[in-house]
């Protein structure tokens, strides 16, 4: 189990969280829905080494990836190379060629790994990311709103395929958003926070099969009731 | 955008030629060789001159001079400048001594050299401390422009320092970085003929020119006048080339 236990995290006067405990079992899908500002992303940070606590002991393992809300592939260096770029102490030769073209073409972008990303939809270089997310050699996976930004077909698209790499690989996922539906298509916990400074309102277990939850009719009750919890906050 | 920068060519074309004529025009009207001689002369000299090992050996001596101390000052001013362009403190601390530099007129560095040094040496020194303020500038403000977002990506991933620096760092920088190799080596040119003039190495353009000028050979100081800047003009368009042209293949604007 990966977790922030009891964690304090104050920017100058502004006081984000007080003594916070999140827990995001292995292999599960933890969705963490709040309204801005509440200290979601800061969470994924701390998580991810890049920001420290104030107060509270972190849980969490050396390598970590991370899909960002934006691309950030780097313009100068093909998408093959900006795979590449993160995986080069991390594996053999061999290994890191496999892993690239195969994260590529898992994220459709097989025929793609030449080229540049100024030459890539939105759409595209979101997935590049996402194949350079998968590619890392990482046992848990922080994804901090990664579908935000895309109209709502690529999202949909891109939300399938993130489902089928991961059930292949079962990787501890955190994903940061304040989309219920969104939540509900990938969350096996969906964790609500309120507003700053955040606490843990509720935390929701979502059963429904992979398969079943984009189908309205059946998430709808979870999501109505995720939705309530929000609002009471 | 084939036919745009066809124009920009024929455009910069026709001003080179608009200049000649305007000087073809003056030496005819002034008929005085000794003040001003005209492009035709001046480019028989530079041919004739060219025939000569000897100007090759000249041109090559400012040549390897003006690169080395260039070169020299381009590894200093990374070395101050990253450091510089990341922490506000050294920045602070580094402003006056750049503007002091700056605002000291280049003859100042000139004779102090002389003062101190001989020769060639005058050159190297005189030409790194011109350079090297514009240089530092630039690096600075590269820094800046670097982006904290894919620093921050490449952090989250455990890239290697050395490689976040040549991967991610420098050609962020590259814009900046081809702004001040041009107009880095431009002054280096202009600096490193004057520093020349005064301290008469045995090679170089500057004590060439002086030559020419006390034997009143005008149309030889032209002449080499017109050799400086045709390297200026080489150099730019390599600067221009190796650096400016991936970024715009980058950014999109070129096919690749």
């Amino acid at each position: 189990m990966y977790k922030a236990e009891g964690i304090s995290k104050s920017f100058g006067e502004l006081k984000v969280f007080h003594e916070l405990t999140v827990e995001f079992p292995v292999a599960k899908i933890t969705a963490i829905l709040g309204p801005s500002g509440c200290g979601k992303t800061t969470i994924l940070k701390i998580m991810a080494g890049l920001s420290e606590a104030d107060e509270g002991t972190v849980v969490s393992t050396k390598l970590v990836g991370f899909l960002f809300q934006e691309p950030r592939l780097l313009p100068w260096l093909n998408i093959y190379q900006n795979l590449e770029l993160v995986l080069e102490d991390k594996l053999p030769a061999q290994e890191r060629d496999y892993a690239i073209k195969n994260s590529l073409q898992a994220v459709g972008l097989g025929e793609y790994y030449e080229y540049y990303p100024s030459q890539l939809s939105g759409g595209m270089k979101q997935r590049a990311a996402m194949a350079r997310a998968f590619s890392y050699p990482a046992q848990l996976l922080l994804m901090d709103e990664p579908f935000k930004s895309l109209d709502l077909k690529t999202r949909f698209q891109l939300i399938s395929d993130f489902l089928r790499w991961w059930v292949q690989k079962s990787n501890t996922v955190v994903v940061v958003t304040h989309d219920v539906k969104e939540a509900v298509w990938l969350g096996d916990r969906i964790l609500v926070l309120s507003a700053r400074p955040a606490r843990l309102i509720e935390c929701f277990q979502n059963d429904i099969s992979l398969e079943a939850r984009m189908d309205g009719e059946v998430s709808f009750r979870l999501e109505e009731a995720i939705t309530k919890a929000i609002l009471k906050s | 955008m084939k036919g745009f920068t066809t124009n920009h060519k024929l455009l910069s074309g026709a001003s080179i030629a608009g200049l000649i004529l305007i000087w073809h025009s003056a030496a005819w009207l002034l008929k005085e060789p000794l003040i001003l001689p005209s492009p035709r002369d001046t480019l028989l000299n530079l041919l004739m001159l060219s025939g000569t090992r000897d100007f090759w050996r000249h041109l090559g001596s400012t040549l390897g001079r003006g690169l080395i101390a260039f070169g020299l000052s381009f590894l200093i001013a990374i070395a101050i400048g990253i450091p510089a362009g990341k922490s506000k403190s050294m920045d602070v601390l580094l402003r006056p001594l750049l503007v002091c530099l700056r605002s000291t007129p280049s003859m100042s560095f000139i004779i102090l050299a002389l003062l101190w040094f001989r020769g060639g040496n005058v050159s190297f020194f005189v030409i790194t401390l011109v350079v090297l303020p514009v240089l530092i500038q630039n690096i600075i403000e590269g820094t800046r422009s670097i982006d904290p977002e894919l620093r921050e990506m490449a952090i989250v991933y455990q890239v290697k320092k050395s490689r976040l620096l040549w991967k991610v760092d420098l050609p962020s920088m590259l814009p900046f970085l081809a702004a001040s190799v041009s107009s880095g080596l431009g002054l280096t040119w202009k600096v490193s003929v004057a520093a020349e003039v005064l301290a008469y190495p045995t090679w170089g353009i500057g004590t060439q020119m002086d030559t020419a000028r006390i034997y009143l050979q005008t149309e030889k100081v032209f002449a080499w006048t017109i050799a400086v800047i045709i390297i200026g003009l080489i150099f730019d368009y390599l600067a221009d080339y190796l650096l400016r042209r991936p970024f715009a293949i980058w950014k999109g604007t070129k096919d690749v």
